[in-house]
């Protein structure tokens, strides 16, 4: 899952200079956010023609603040902020920290969109934006991020989230546009089919699912279950903490053939949410007008962190086939760049423009 | 020959009966009898003999005598028997009357425990239909207002079902309104990137392709159009909501510097592969 990571000093990204283009004159303006549940990144283009993703665990841990602490977080490099008298833990660590003892993070977002509950969690969430996306490389610098589609299982305020994020991205100097993410995955991994397809982004808070022809969403809805779902419901039945669920879960399990009680239970939940969200995509097809009639037929791409476990595509196409879809499916797989695609499709959005 | 004086129950309560077996315990292997007559008839002539020799008492009055002497014991041996039969009725009499006391006590206090508890039902099932009346009296309040609900959420539930397809009617518009347009831009580049201005071999004359791509147009404007009417919107310019206040009031802008260290900690980066290919196709697909 971190086999293309590459490590680098965080100064130049808070001041990050225009990447330019390959003749050296014109920058490559445009930025992509993926605003996820459980990780926020930005992907941007660089010189050599290639993309590159700075992402940052989207959770928290507050710890009691003294001069030890501090002087030993420091030196161990983990990013912390002093908030209310208390040192507050930042993204990847916090989760580290966590899971060492025994605690549950923090986390600014809950079902994909911003936690009503957690006030707090809002500079934290802001601090984590601005280390991942950096300054624009020009004023008003197209930066397109992901929204979630309406819900077809929870009530929530999409209206809210988005223009939460849009103000905060305005203030940075950005040109904020939302794309919804399912679409964004469209774009970034269904151009071989012109964009043509179904796209399934799995991830932490939520499942979004587009149809799309030729660019253009068609059917779009989320639903309120993803990765934290899982662990919620394997830490239930373990009878263990949702963030050691994760970090079980998080450890090379192969859904095909779990082998420990806790891989069953994580298997379980897996094909449980994979034939919710397909039986779901079936019926809102099959119940909606006017659909699209696809010529040929069309691939299912699945992105997102909760796609990256072991045997997922195989899983996938085990629940697929026990349900009688009503469209021609060609291929079922898993986007090259699962981390990456949401924040790649945002980062095409931006790049092509209105 | 009665005895003058009743010798016998005399001999009778001074001695005492015994075995065979038991005197052959005691080593008596052979025992002397008398019977009690032939002593009581001794005991007569001893006395007899030794009143009429002592002159205490002249010979003729002897007989009168030992009459009234006979006489006098049957009748107090008579009285005696008498009493002592009317003290046997009388215990009788007290054992039956203490009887009939017991058992009527023991009746009456089995009457009390009975009262009691009698009353204590009665209590208690007063208190019972108290509190069943009570339940009655909040379960029909209770169903009522379930019923009302259930009432409100059938009224609720088609509405939001009529919704719930309406959505997905103009959805499904919108989408093929969607493709049709995509498919008029695709074939709007094709025509515009046609060389020289040269038709086709295989294409229509320009003046009827002028009239197919006008037919279209107008078509799409109309659903449009009509989809627009139904989503409520028409040709009105929708305003951009402006969120800065809300952004404002939730981060404020004077929101000091926080203490950090985030500027001189790694951050993870990860290279992906280009998106030119993408951009191309896409701007294929637009027309660009």
């Amino acid at each position: 899952m971190t086999k293309d990571k590459k490590e680098r000093g965080g100064a130049a990204v808070t001041a990050s200079p225009a990447p330019a283009s390959s003749t050296g004159t014109t920058p490559l303006l445009g930025k992509g956010l993926d605003i996820g549940t459980a990780n926020i990144a930005a992907a941007a283009q660089t010189p050599d023609g290639g993309v590159e993703v700075t992402a940052e665990r989207n959770a928290f841990l507050d710890i009691k603040a003294d001069v030890y602490s501090k002087n030993m977080l420091t030196k161990l490099k983990v990013p912390y902020v002093v908030h209310n008298g208390n040192l507050v833990v930042i993204g990847q660590a916090a989760f580290e920290l966590a899971n060492i003892f025994s605690r549950e993070t923090r986390r600014p977002m809950c079902d994909g969109m911003i936690s009503p509950s957690d006030i707090e969690a809002l500079p934290m969430i802001k601090l984590i934006i601005s280390k991942v996306l950096g300054e624009p490389a020009a004023p008003n610098e197209n930066c397109y991020f992901s929204v979630p589609a309406e819900s077809i299982d929870a009530d929530n305020n999409v209206v809210y989230h988005q223009g939460l994020f849009e103000g905060l991205l305005r203030k940075a100097g950005y040109n904020a546009k939302p794309i919804n993410e399912a679409h964004a995955v469209v774009f970034a991994e269904l151009a071989d089919s012109d964009f043509t397809g179904i796209a399934l982004s799995f991830g932490g808070g939520m499942v979004n699912a587009c149809i799309a022809y030729k660019t253009i969403p068609a059917l779009t809805f989320s639903v309120a279950r993803g990765g934290d779902w899982i662990d919620k419901n394997v830490a239930q039945v373990l009878g263990v903490k949702s963030s050691k669920a994760a970090h079980f879960k998080e450890q090379g399990v192969d859904i095909r053939s779990p082998k420990t009680r806790e891989e069953e239970a994580i298997s379980i939940y897996y094909r449980n949410l994979i034939h919710y969200i397909m039986e779901n995509l079936a019926v809102r097809f099959e119940n909606g007008q006017d659909m699209p009639m696809f010529p040929d037929p069309i691939d299912i791409v699945c992105s997102g962190g909760t796609s990256l476990v072991g045997g997922f595509t195989e899983v996938f196409q085990d629940e697929f086939a026990k349900l009688n879809f009503p469209i021609p499916i060609r291929k079922i797989f898993r986007a090259e760049e699962a981390l990456n695609s949401v924040a790649k499709g945002c980062l095409v959005a931006a790049a092509i423009g209105e | 020959m009665e005895p003058k004086i009743d010798v016998l129950a005399s001999i009778e309560a001074k001695s005492r009966q015994t075995s065979i077996d038991d005197l052959a315990k005691r080593g008596k292997k052979r025992v002397r009898v008398i019977r009690a007559k032939d002593i009581a008839l001794m005991v007569e002539e001893a006395i007899e003999r030794a009143v009429a020799s002592s002159d205490w008492v002249p010979p003729e009055q002897v007989e009168e005598l030992k009459r009234e002497a006979a006489e006098e014991f049957a009748s107090v041996k008579k009285e005696s028997a008498e009493e002592a039969k009317l003290a046997r009725e009388r215990d009788e009499e007290i054992a039956r009357l203490r009887e009939e006391i017991e058992a009527l006590q023991l009746g009456e206090l089995e009457t009390t425990e009975k009262l009691e508890s009698a009353q204590q039902s009665v209590d208690t099932t007063a208190e019972f239909e108290r509190e069943l009346a009570e339940a009655r009296s909040l379960a029909e309040e209770r169903h009522a207002e379930i019923e009302a609900l259930r009432q409100a959420m059938g009224e609720q539930g088609a509405e939001l079902t009529a919704v719930r397809r309406r959505h997905e009617e103009l959805c499904g518009e919108l989408g093929t309104a969607q493709s049709q347009v995509s498919e008029l831009e695709n074939l709007i580049a094709t025509e515009a990137v046609s060389p020289g201005g040269e038709a086709p071999a295989d294409a229509a004359p320009a003046s009827a392709m002028e009239e197919d791509l006008a037919a279209i147009v107008g078509s799409l404007d109309d659903r449009l159009d009509k989809l627009g009417r139904k989503m409520g919107v028409t040709s009105a310019v929708e305003s951009d909501i402006d969120y800065s206040t809300l952004v404002n009031s939730t981060m404020a802008e004077d929101e000091p510097d926080l203490e950090s260290n985030m500027d001189a900690v790694d951050i993870e980066k990860r290279e992906g592969a280009g998106i030119e290919a993408n951009l191309a196709r896409m701007k294929k697909l637009r027309g660009d």
